[in-house]
Parts: C-alpha cells; structure tokens; sequence
C-alpha cells in the first residue's frame, strides 16, 4: 500500500493539476482579503482582526470553492488512468482494484490537506501584509487545525465524485455533478436543509456557530448524511470496478 | 509440449451480440502465436480476458497449466502484455513510467530498467519526458514495460499498430529476437496477414467471434505450395508414369483425374510429352499457386484480413 501511496504521487510530477490546484486554493484567500481591505478603505476607522479573515476564508472554501476544487482534484485522479490508457497496464501487472481506489483515495486525501495547509498560510501572509489585527499563537494553532479538519470534512465528500467518473469514464460528468452540487449549496445554505444537504454539512461542522440547528433537524442529522455521503458511494465505487470490465 | 494458454470454449457476450463465441486457444511454450483477424474480429476482447480484464461470460482459461482466476495475481505476474497502443503518464520520462511498474512489481534491480529500455533501442532516450515520443517509440517503450520483469509469456495486442514500415521491421525484429533470444511463448494479435505469416509459429484465425482454424507455419506453407495441375485421361496410369519415368512422389491425385504435382514444376513440358508419347490425353494442364490471402478469404467466407 505503500508503494501504490508513492507511486500515485509520483503520477503527479509535473502534473498541471498542482498549479491548477494552487490557484484554486488561492482564489479565496485573496477574493476575501480585498473584500475586507476594501471596506476598510471605505471605513477607516474600522479593524479587520485575523479571526474575521481565517473565519470567512474557511467558510467560502467550505461552501463553495472546496467541493468545485477537490471535485476536479479527484476527477482527475482516477480519470487519468482511463484518458492515458494506462488502468489496463495497472490492472495487469497485477494492481488489486480495491487497493488502487483505496491509495488514490489516500493522495486525494493527501493533496486537500496540502492545499487547506496553503490556503490558510496564505491567510496569513495575505493577513500580515495587510496589517490585519489580534494575531496570536492560540489563534494561529486553533485555525490551522480547523482548516485541516475543513479538508478532512470536504475529503468526505469525494466519493460521490470518485462513483461518477468510474460510472462515466470522463471528466465531463463529474466536473458537471461538482458544479451542480456547488450551485444547490449556495440555495440550501440559507434554507434549514443546510444542516443535511451533504455538500454544506461540511460547513456546519467545521463552523457550527455560523448555522443554528432547527426543529426538524440537528448535528446529528448532519453527520449522518456527510458518513453515508462518503459511505455509500465508496462501497458502490469498490463493488462497481471490481466488478466491471476494463474495455 | 508445455501448453502455456489454453482455453475452453470462451466466449464473451454483450447485450445480444457474441463479441467472442466458444473460442478454444492452445498455445504451446516457446511458440509465437499469430492471432489474426479482422477489426471487431473479437481478438482484442479474447486478450483481454486472458489478461482479466473482462470476465468471460462463459468458458474457462488455463495459463501455465493453472486455472486463470483462481490464481489469476500469480499467473499475471508471469506474463508481459501491451493492449492497443501502450498507455503512459504523458508527464513523466519513459524511466520514470518503468520505475512505476518496477516498483509495483517488486522488482528491486535498479539495472533491469535499463536493461528493458536497452533491448528496445531506447537507452538513449530514458529521461525524455513520454509525451514527446512518437508513437513507434512508445509501442517500443510498451514493450520494454511488459518485458521489465522477464515474463515467461508476452501477449501483444496489435503490437505494430499504428507504425511507419521502418517501426514495423524493427518492431518484429525485437520480437523474433524476445522468442529466439529469450525463449518467451509470444502471444500476439494482429489484422494483417503478411506480419503474422513472418513473425508466428502457428496463426490462429478468428472471424466474427469464432476460432476458424489454428495452423501451424509448417502446414501453412504446404499449402501455399506452387504446383502443376494436370488433368489426364488415366490418372492411374499418370502416376505410374510419374514415379517410374521422371522419378516423382511429390503429387496429389485430386477428383476428375487432375493430378498436383508439387516439386520439379520447371518439367511442365517435359511431363506434358511424357503423357502424350504413353497415349494419355492431357485435357488441362495450369502451373497454379494456393494463395495464402486466398486461403483466407475460404476460410472467413470471402472476407479479406488485410
């Protein structure tokens, strides 16, 4: 398992994904330094502190960069074996089918917490050269912990998209659904499905103090269709290419 | 002999259509096996069920004498295989796609790449990045991959796909060279006639999803034969004629009193006297020649291969 960890990093030397995914991790920490630097501009006299600035980072990535991201982070991991032709050499060599979705899972899982990791150092330059207030240790500490978790949280949700490519065998499907299921959240986060629509439930979990549970549903509610929505679509992930052919 | 493949009515059906029906393979060791057909014959489908990646829909598959998917992880770790047109990770050089497969493999001989990549001419390449090869060098490159972990059988599907004539000879140069060299049983698939009939052993046709025939080299030769037919008025008399005055054996006595004679064909006229002057009338004399392509063409029914 090991060696298949290495190996599937080393797949992606050179790879166009990591600028791609720099990029994409790069994308909310500066939308949102110049949202709060520009309102400052408008408002001198108010503060823009680090707390406001790692909180509303982590929740744009939550809620919509970070499932379009890792979407196509994932796609890309397990479409690529199918676009360079390369699954039927892996298969044959032989590569046990549970083994290799497990590994690239693990780098999938590898590679978001990397970028979280970015995001949030980027938050933090950005934050200083910003001149952004009430930095401290624990402050420092606590974020880049949740920032991790965040990535632990969207992680779950990749299995949905890992079911979709091996179903569809291109990228163009998958890159649809993510783009889809990003849409539905920005509608569902204002209404009380947020707390069990899948693709905000990692966003009420990371920041529970952002959401208020209702009447008809709790934190409970919430993991169980974030465990079911990693859950489901892996084991029909793992039943499904074990059993198909490789054409 | 050893049967290294050996198959048991195989067939593969989608939906309503039999890609592959009842083939029945025995490919002995050491051998090069020509697996010839048409596009959509059912040879790439048959490849990848002997490597596993399509479950038959029925039959069974024996490689080295064991049943395939009960031991499938073992036996696959015997066999080197390119399908179609080798499949790299365009972004890594052609050391680097090897070390992958190196690595999965267990194998820990830091020279056995280079060794690969040396037997396909392509040592002076290693660090060059895949996506700039060209297609010959990557076929090549697909060979090196399946013979990295010094397989006992390779199986090669279309191995010349897509080459110059030039990539073509020294593509079946490394072949004959693997089998000759090496002594690895080659299985290989191809649609053209002429490749398989220089490189195989024994050429297996398949047609429509069905084995037609499997041959050896040898037969095929016999029966690609140049001859002289010759129809007589007194066959029995002919070949005594034959043997006793100009010393023959090789012929065949067919239907309608037409004789074949295979060896001394530059003796046509002289035969043609032989029978007259002994009172036997010659109503038909050819100097012919069996085809191979149209050999072909009776057995798939007058569908050309290529």
């Amino acid at each position: 398992m090991l060696n298949l960890l290495y190996i599937e990093i080393l797949k992606l030397k050179r790879s166009k994904l990591f600028m791609v995914s720099l990029l994409g991790a790069m994308v909310v920490p500066v939308m949102i330094f110049f949202m709060l630097t520009s309102m400052r501009a408008r408002n001198p006299q108010s503060i823009i502190t680090f707390e406001n600035y790692f909180r509303q980072t982590d929740m744009f990535i939550l809620l919509m960069i970070g499932t379009l991201l890792f979407g196509l982070l994932t796609t890309y991991v397990f479409n690529r074996e199918y676009q360079e032709e390369t699954l039927k050499n892996l298969l044959t060599i032989p590569v046990g089918r549970k083994s290799l979705i497990i590994s690239k899972l693990l780098v999938v899982l590898m590679v978001i917490l990397a970028l979280m990791l970015f995001s949030f150092l980027l938050t933090l330059i950005l934050g200083l050269i910003g001149h952004f207030e009430e930095l401290s240790v624990e402050l420092l500490i606590r974020w880049g912990q949740l920032y991790l978790y965040s990535g632990l949280l969207l992680f779950l949700l990749t299995p949905s998209v890992i079911l979709i490519t091996l179903l569809f065998k291109n990228y163009i499907a998958a890159i649809g659904f993510t783009i889809a299921v990003s849409v539905v959240s920005i509608i569902v986060a204002q209404s009380e499905y947020v707390l069990i629509y899948p693709w905000t439930v990692p966003g009420v979990i990371a920041l529970p103090d952002l959401f208020v549970e209702n009447e008809k549903f709790t934190m409970i509610h919430s993991w169980v269709s974030l465990g079911l929505t990693f859950i489901l679509p892996l084991t029909a992930s793992i039943i499904y290419f074990e059993k198909t052919d490789i054409n | 002999m050893e049967t290294v493949i050996k198959t048991y009515e195989l067939s593969k059906i989608y939906g309503k259509q039999h890609a592959v029906g009842q083939v029945s393979l025995n490919v002995e060791k050491g051998e090069i096996y020509g697996f010839l057909g048409r596009n959509g014959a059912g040879k790439t489908t048959t490849i990848r069920m002997l490597l596993g990646l399509v479950k038959p829909t029925q039959g069974r598959i024996e490689i080295f004498g064991e049943e395939f998917y009960q031991n499938r992880y073992n036996i696959l770790k015997r066999i080197g295989s390119t399908i179609e047109t080798p499949g790299f990770y365009p972004e890594l050089t052609a050391i680097e796609n090897l070390k992958i497969n190196a690595m999965l493999i267990g194998i820990s001989d830091a020279e056995a790449i280079e060794k690969a990549l040396d037997t396909v001419g392509l040592l002076d390449e290693k660090n060059k990045i895949v996506k700039n090869y060209s297609l010959g060098m990557k076929q090549r490159l697909g060979i090196a991959r399946a013979i990295l972990h010094s397989p006992e059988l390779l199986i090669l599907d279309e191995p010349t796909h897509g080459l110059d004539p030039a990539g073509i000879k020294e593509m079946r140069r490394l072949i004959k060279a693997l089998s000759e060299k090496r002594h690895i049983t080659i299985f290989m698939s191809s649609h053209i006639l002429s490749e398989v009939q220089q490189l195989a052993t024994t050429i297996g046709v398949i047609h429509k999803g069905k084995l037609l025939e499997a041959i050896s080299l040898e037969n095929l030769r016999m029966r690609n034969r140049k001859y002289i037919e010759i129809q007589v008025s007194d066959d029995g008399k002919a070949v005594i004629l034959l043997e006793k005055k100009m010393h023959l054996n090789d012929y065949e006595v067919h239907e309608d009193r037409t004789i074949r004679i295979y060896s001394h064909l530059e003796k046509i006229g002289e035969i043609n006297r032989l029978f007259v002057e002994n009172g036997i009338n010659v109503t038909k004399l050819t100097l012919s020649e069996d085809n191979l392509e149209d050999y072909f063409l009776d057995l798939t029914g007058g569908e050309a291969i290529a």
